[in-house]
């Protein structure tokens, strides 16, 4: 039976305005693919846009080639990142 | 007994940028030559008095960005120490957000690394400014 992780979701910027929450901790069953957790996410958060907006980071390491190879096996944490403006 | 400073030095978050870290660049003997930037909140045309931007960064990743690029600033760009700092939080105008400081032998690799860490970091450290709405501090 699949057992239940959990992801932790943090937003920033442009992300978290469109949201209205700094982080959000949601559910998923375990091999679940991290593309459609984010296109589950997106579809809840229609304010978000596409996920091609934006960069995404697991557990603070940046997903240089997307989400789309990546399962989720345990619980960790989902940085949506919108394009950068530092300096 | 003096310790031996690090090449690298990375500082993200709320604290006002520092000065004094500057003189450490300057210790290095076999460094002829200390490139500075600073970036500042600039005031837009008709943003008013009360002008704010919210940075905010995915600290990190940001730390992680940072340290691969001065790396590179030190092993492609003739940088012998390096020294960024940016701040978070909410800053009005004229309020120092970000200091990128580079030490090397000759001015020339001063200036290149130093635009390179500044232009790489805009492009692609994980930091983002906002405008503040009024009422929103």
């Amino acid at each position: 039976m699949p057992t239940k992780v959990h992801l932790r979701i943090l937003l920033f910027a442009t992300a978290r305005e469109a949201v209205g929450r700094d982080e959000i901790d949601v559910p998923f069953e375990t091999g679940v693919a991290l593309r459609d957790v984010i296109g589950s996410f997106f579809a809840d958060h229609p304010r978000l846009g596409s996920p091609r907006q934006y960069r995404f980071a697991l557990d603070g390491d940046l997903l240089e080639k997307g989400p789309a190879s990546v399962r989720l096996v345990r619980s960790g944490e989902l940085a949506i990142l919108p394009p950068y403006s530092g300096g | 007994m003096r310790t031996k400073r690090p090449a690298v030095q990375i500082d993200i978050g709320p604290r006002p940028i520092r000065l004094e870290p500057l003189t450490q660049l300057m210790e290095d003997p076999t460094s002829g030559a200390v490139s500075v930037f600073v970036g500042r909140v600039r005031a837009e045309r008709g943003s008013g008095k009360d002008f704010a931007l919210r940075y905010e960064a995915y600290e990190p990743l940001a730390r992680k960005t940072l340290k691969g690029l001065s790396r590179t600033a030190l092993t492609k760009h003739g940088a012998r120490k390096v020294l960024i700092q940016h701040r978070t939080g909410i800053l009005r105008v004229g309020e120092p957000s970000v200091l990128v400081a580079v030490a090397a032998a000759h001015r020339k690799e001063a200036f290149v690394a130093c635009r390179y860490l500044i232009d790489s970091l805009k492009k692609e450290a994980p930091i983002w400014k906002t405008p503040v709405r009024r009422g929103a501090r």
